[in-house]
């Protein structure tokens, strides 16, 4: 699996989190969120994410880091707001 | 007498058609005609030009817009009109107030792109031209701020504030729509000086920006709750009009935000209970 952030109308980035409008809905990105989106500006393996996501956060407290990162591009993806393939 | 119209005088006998000229209002900034025809038309003119009093457009604005309605004392007419597409009530109270409506949808729709549109009344200090817009959804509080805070200061609107990059409000002092009981579902339009409210004389600009937070079951004083930027995105963006057509939308939402030193969330029961956190913000009613 491979994801890739799709266009926004605008972004606001502050402390980490972000705010983006897409379309004419506005969505509030946690920092794991954020550090997702920027972590796929351009197609990228979903393993590779896990494993930048692993390095910045630190391993998830409970289920695996691929598993918790597929399910967050699903969120990401049913907001609009990545393309996986 | 607010804004511009004039009535070529009546042809004798029944049920002529009257031919007016458009009155023209300013609406958020911009001249906007409204046109009506109908046996009844100039009953609607006269009252346009009452309610509309405090939005009188330059002498020699061009309409950027025209708002279309009919109202006629033959039904089989308001229905031909509805039918096709056009504005009509059979009741001129509800015409008006439709109308109100359709002005402010019409200047929104003028003004896509080009400016912040914050569903929000809006109330400044004359002495200063401070201003602070209450942002709310409709029915929860924003008119009955204006009527209650309002005399004694500026009223800029109650129901749109259009702010400028440079904080700048354009002033939008519409009819105020009543209720005609408190449980009524229709309003009443009333001009804004039977209410004791004055309009804007000088500079508006805007210094304070909330979300009000109306809960019948909030005892005590007013709560003020800041707000961190993007929370306070969150709660402004889905109460802005034509945002996404502007450019950086959410960058110049939050640079306004942060060059008031925050966004507040107010929670209260009775506007009354917010004099005090609106003079803290604008200055005290005269």
């Amino acid at each position: 699996m491979r994801a890739r952030a799709l266009p926004v109308v605008d972004r606001v980035d502050r402390d980490g989190e972000a705010v983006v409008l897409v379309g004419r809905e506005v969505v509030r990105l946690s920092a794991l969120a954020t550090a997702i989106l920027d972590g796929c500006a351009d197609w990228c393996e979903v393993e590779d994410l896990a494993t930048r996501l692993v390095a910045q956060f630190g391993e998830p407290p409970a289920d695996d880091a691929r598993s918790m990162t597929v399910a967050a591009l699903t969120e990401l993806r049913d907001q609009g707001l990545v393309d996986c393939g | 007498m607010g804004c511009q119209s004039s009535t070529v005088p009546r042809v004798n006998g029944p049920r002529r058609p009257q031919v007016l000229q458009p009155t023209v209002v300013s609406a958020l900034g911009l001249p906007v005609a409204v046109r009506v025809t109908g046996d009844r038309a100039a009953e609607v003119t006269e009252r346009l030009a009452v309610l509309w009093e405090l939005c009188e457009p330059d002498p020699d604005a061009v309409a950027v817009t025209t708002v279309e309605a009919v109202f006629d004392s033959d039904p089989s007419v308001c229905g031909a009109a509805a039918d096709s597409g056009l504005l009509t009530r059979h009741r001129l109270d509800d015409l008006l107030q439709v109308l109100t409506q359709r002005i402010t949808l019409a200047a929104i729709d003028a003004r896509a792109g080009d400016a912040l549109m914050l569903h929000a009344a809006c109330l400044a200090d004359p002495a200063t031209g401070r201003a602070a817009a209450f942002v709310a959804p409709g029915g929860t509080g924003k008119t009955t701020l204006v009527r209650t805070l309002g005399p004694g200061r500026w009223y800029v609107t109650d129901e749109t504030t259009v702010v400028l990059d440079d904080r700048t409000v354009v002033p939008y002092p519409k009819p105020l729509s009543l209720r005609r009981t408190p449980e009524s579902l229709y309003k009443d339009e009333t001009p804004p000086t039977e209410l004791g409210l004055t309009g804007a004389t000088g500079q508006v600009r805007l210094a304070a920006l909330c979300l009000l937070d109306r809960d019948d079951t909030h005892a005590g004083p007013p709560r003020v709750t800041p707000l961190g930027t993007l929370d306070a995105l969150v709660a402004l963006v889905p109460q802005t009009s034509h945002l996404p057509e502007m450019g950086r939308p959410l960058q110049r939402l939050a640079a306004l935000c942060e060059s008031l030193g925050g966004v507040h969330r107010v929670t209260y029961r009775e506007s009354a209970e917010l004099a005090d956190v609106v003079d803290g913000w604008i200055g005290g009613a005269g």
